[in-house]
């Protein structure tokens, strides 16, 4: 039944798994053909709550990943599990995304609003607000997470503004990308 | 009266299709000439004709053929410099009708030889930062050399043999052409570096611990034909590095030599175990063949990690190993390791399910590698054939998983303090289910991994599935806490996200990988994905099963197609699934449905306004129309309050005098007049054509549900309108109720809409 919850929420929805085996991915790792993941990605969808004021986020990062970041950065072994570790955790995922995403919403710096996460499957699901009294008419995004140990993590956001879509792709070599709407 | 009463009514039903169709036509625009491109067509054009060798039915036709290659090796690990030096002889036979002028062999090593083209297809560029170990690699040291040294290629009297290497693959010319039935045999000796496949990764290679020791799951490791069939003549598709593999069956001698406190396994029955094994580790072995609820241990923790604190033998022990009806050979070794086994019944036989590990896998290891084997035997065999080989081994490789007939390595290794979260836990036994499935598709249903991944990834992740779900219910200490097994892929709904995203990074199932973007999903969860869902909702489990056994047990060590699988599936059930390959597999269409509007209408013995208007347009008198019973939309200008929720009989009383003259008494008893009256129209977005799945719940809170089959799109594929007649009225309509047609967006799926649950909101408290 959790599936409901997010599908409503998510009518334009994200990949859980890019695979994206382009780029120097194979030359490092031939080893796709099992059933984990063996690439690295996060998959976004944002759009423009008016009623809330805020452009509304939701982002899946495979948690095994995530918990190698954060304990490599807290120097302890963080696990995220439902039993509690989430919510005991909670600063400190909001605190690394707000350090690792920055929003300009129309040249304006936003700071994001980390508002909570759950977890699905074997991904972690954020829910992030940046607040903002229109709908914009551009979104420049500087999405760093977990590029500090994956060299070839890709962090890609689907956006919906005024019902076009359009994709933001940020790779180590292209941290930051931005789109007119 | 009666007969001219039909009449007109029939003809008033021809004028108003006839009008309806000159209204249309007077106000759109003229469509466009097109082919046929209903959505229900046959898929002739995509599919190559029948003949000889493969049947129209899916089966393997009457001059259906294959080749035949069989090895005899002889094989010597060198631990301390990670070098392999192998000898083998090759007797391949022609059994096609055609007279082959050159053979060709695969060099899959060559994938990581110095001058190997593979870094050159990736146009990844020059990355900004890197990890000093990714830095080193890319631009200071020498690359590694992995591929093979190929020292001889001689015939059976000992003159060498003209060939040619292309990267991955030999080209080796015979003396004279090769005649249909008939056999050549050549030599090869050669020798390679192998690779640390935890460090550069691969499907081979070496883990070194930090005592200095090793432990090595090998594969590839030496020279091994090409296919040659009926639909690619040589497969000449290189080895990239991500496509994996196509072989021809036949049989290995193997004989690998290690240093003498190794402990080896691989495919094939071990011949000399008496050589081989302590006097300590047979009686084991015994124990185990005769043990079928827990694993036995075969070489103990205490033992591996008493070898594993001494410099290593030097002397060496050869292990024999035979193995018919293979397509392939792989192996393991390590001072280091642990085995248990424990028997397996499957059909009328015992299997040896068995694993082997480091002591770093342990306590997860012990607990449930070789209980995960047995069920994968189980559930596979139930849904495919029964298990032919006499064991299959589970070996633990950190962070890879990867299948060889009998034989698969699979990761999930608890932390140093041998903590684990429930994650690695069921990352494990999952990765073992799917490896050891691997043995029936491709490892004996061998299909063509290097042309399409789906047909063994796709077909065994669903078979994973069933097993992971089997595992469940069977082990249920396996799931403590859960009801039931947590599979990562499977469920409809988990293939969503997948669907839902950018089309321009989706590739058709029928793609080759290498060509594919999102890899996984692409090969792995989405044919998964959609066997299931033609298993569960499309075809139901009798027809599936039935269907996907004949096409297991048709292609059993033979080579199938595509076709060869989406014919049987048809032939064997009596289905015409040609809508569902085309959209699920040669397509990247999405399945969206949504209740567009629901009208509720009443019966009426009074004319309703469309009646009128119609008359009016073709100036008929209205005493000219004889009693109709007319139905009337609520909310419409003829609606009254008062016709609610009665019976059509009471209202109209042609009707009723229709049921007196035509019906018993018993028959009228019997009969359930609807009173509520509901037209439900239902748009489809999506450009997948799918089951409508419809529940309705009734004022007194049951629920009926009604699948009405994919073919209710045939003739409009955006939208269509359902018709209920019911007694009790209705209070709300769901389409998909269960979640099982991968509906990418369900906010539009129910009648009244249901207030969206706001997830941002819930966060904020």
């Amino acid at each position: 039944m959790k599936y409901i919850f997010l599908f409503l929420l998510m009518p334009f929805l994200s990949q859980a798994s890019y695979g994206n085996h382009d780029a120097d991915e194979l030359r490092f790792r031939e080893s796709v053909n099992i059933t984990a993941h063996k690439y690295y990605l996060s998959v976004s969808n944002l759009k423009y709550n008016a009623k809330v004021g805020a452009l509304q986020m939701t982002s899946r990062f495979f948690i095994d990943d995530l918990e190698d970041v954060l304990s490599a950065r807290a120097d302890e072994n963080i696990i995220l599990t439902e039993d509690g570790n989430l919510t005991k955790h909670k600063q400190l995922i909001g605190d690394y995304f707000t350090s690792r995403l920055r929003v300009k919403v129309d040249g304006d710096l936003i700071p994001i609003d980390y508002l909570g996460s759950e977890i699905d499957n074997d991904q972690l699901v954020l829910y992030i607000e940046i607040p903002v009294d229109r709908e914009p008419l551009e979104i420049e995004m500087r999405f760093t997470a977990l590029m500090e140990l994956f060299e070839d993590q890709k962090n890609m956001v689907h956006l919906k503004i005024r019902g076009e879509r359009k994709t933001l792709l940020m790779v180590a070599k292209k941290k930051i990308d931005s789109v007119k709407f | 009266m009666k007969a001219i009463k039909l009449l007109f009514i029939s003809m008033l039903m021809v004028s108003f299709s006839g009008f309806a169709q000159e209204a249309e036509q007077a106000e759109e625009p003229k469509a466009e000439e097109h082919y046929n491109i209903n959505k229900f067509r046959q898929l002739y054009q995509e599919f190559s004709t029948p003949n000889q060798y493969r049947s129209a039915s899916g089966a393997p036709g009457p001059k259906y053929y294959q080749q035949r290659a069989d090895y005899e090796m002889d094989i010597r690990l060198d631990d301390e410099n990670h070098h392999i030096y192998g000898y083998e002889t090759i007797t391949y036979t022609n059994n096609s009708p055609d007279v082959l002028d050159y053979l060709w062999v695969q060099l899959d090593q060559n994938m990581r030889a110095k001058d190997s083209k593979t870094p050159l297809i990736e146009g990844g560029g020059v990355a900004p930062f890197a990890q000093p170990a990714g830095f080193a690699g890319e631009y200071l040291s020498e690359p590694f050399d992995g591929g093979f040294n190929i020292k001889k290629v001689l015939d059976s009297k000992g003159n060498p043999l003209k060939y040619m290497i292309n990267q991955t693959m030999m080209r080796v010319e015979m003396p004279k052409a090769l005649a249909p039935g008939k056999k050549f045999e050549f030599d090869i000796e050669w020798d390679y570096n192998v690779n640390n496949h935890v460090e550069g990764r691969g499907r081979s290679g070496y883990e070194e611990f930090p005592d200095g020791h090793r432990a090595y799951v090998i594969a590839q490791f030496y020279p091994r034909m090409c296919v040659y069939n009926d639909v690619e003549g040589w497969q000449n598709s290189q080895f990239w590095g991500r496509d994996e593999f196509a072989l021809p069956f036949g049989s290995f001698e193997v004989n690998i030599t290690v240093p003498e406190d190794h402990w080896l396994d691989g495919t094939g029955k071990l011949t000399n175990r008496k050589d081989v094994y302590s006097s300590e580790e047979l009686r084991r072995y015994e124990m185990a063949q005769r043990t079928y609820d827990e694993p036995v241990v075969i070489r103990t923790q205490q033992e591996a990690e008493k070898l594993a604190m001494m410099p290593g033998a030097t002397k060496m022990k050869t292990w024999k190993l035979k193995a018919d009806y293979v397509r392939d050979f792989g192996w393991t070794s390590s001072r280091r390791y642990i085995a248990d086994a424990m028997a397996v019944k499957v059909g009328d036989k015992d299997v040896m399910a068995v694993s082997i590990y480091a002591p770093e896998g342990n306590p997860l290891w012990e607990q449930w590698s070789t209980k995960a084997v047995a069920q994968t035997l189980k559930s596979y065999s139930r849904m495919t054939f029964d298990y032919p080989y006499h064991k299959a081994i589970s070996v633990h490789a950190k962070n890879q998983g990867m299948e060889y007939p009998m034989i698969c390595w699979n990761y999930g290794r608890p932390d140093a303090e041998g903590n684990y979260s429930d994650r690695v836990k069921f990352g494990m036994i999952s990765v073992i289910i799917h490896e050891v499935g691997h043995n029936y598709f491709p490892m004996i249903v061998n299909s063509d991994e290097r042309q399409w991944t789906w047909m063994d990834e796709g077909l065994n992740t669903f078979v994973q599935y069933v097993a992971e779900q089997d595992m469940g219910e069977n082990y249920p200490a396996s799931i403590e806490g859960l009801d039931a097994y947590p599979s990562r892929r499977g469920p409809a709904a988990a293939i969503v996200p997948y669907m839902a995203g950018d089309q321009r990074y989706i590739a058709p199932i029928m793609s080759k990988g290498l060509n594919t973007y999102q890899f996984g999903s692409n090969a792995y969860g989405k044919p998964g994905t959609a066997l299931n869902i033609l298993r569960e909702t499309v075809m139901g489990r009798e027809l599936f099963d039935y269907s996907f056994r004949t096409y297991s047990q048709r292609w059993m060590f033979k080579h199938p197609t595509p076709e060869d699988f989406f014919r049987t599936m048809e032939d064997a059930s009596a289905m015409d699934l040609d809508w569902f390959w085309r959209g699920w597999f040669y397509t990247t269409q999405f399945n969206d449905m949504g209740i567009k509007s629901v009208d509720k209408f009443y019966v009426s013995a009074d004319m309703n306004q469309e009646m009128k208007d119609y008359l009016e347009e073709r100036n008929i008198p209205k005493d000219r129309v004889p009693q109709l019973v007319y139905m009337v939309k609520e909310g419409s200008e003829d609606y009254k309050e008062e016709m609610k929720g009665k019976a059509p009989s009471e209202v109209v009383s042609d009707l009723k005098d229709y049921m007196m003259d035509n019906f018993t008494a018993e028959q009228r008893a019997a009969m359930k007049e609807p009173k509520y009256f509901y037209q439900i129209t239902v748009e489809k977005p999506g450009g997948l054509v799918m089951p409508i799945i419809i529940e309705y719940t009734y004022a007194d809170g049951t629920t009926e549900t009604a699948t009405h089959p994919a073919e209710i799109w045939r003739l409009n594929d955006k939208e269509v309108s359902l018709s209920k007649a019911t007694q009790k009225e209705i209070v709300g309509i769901v389409i998909d109720p269960k979640l099982e047609t991968a509906d990418i967006d369900t906010s539009n799926n129910s009648w009244p809409q249901e207030p969206k649950v706001d997830k941002f909101e819930e966060m904020k408290q």
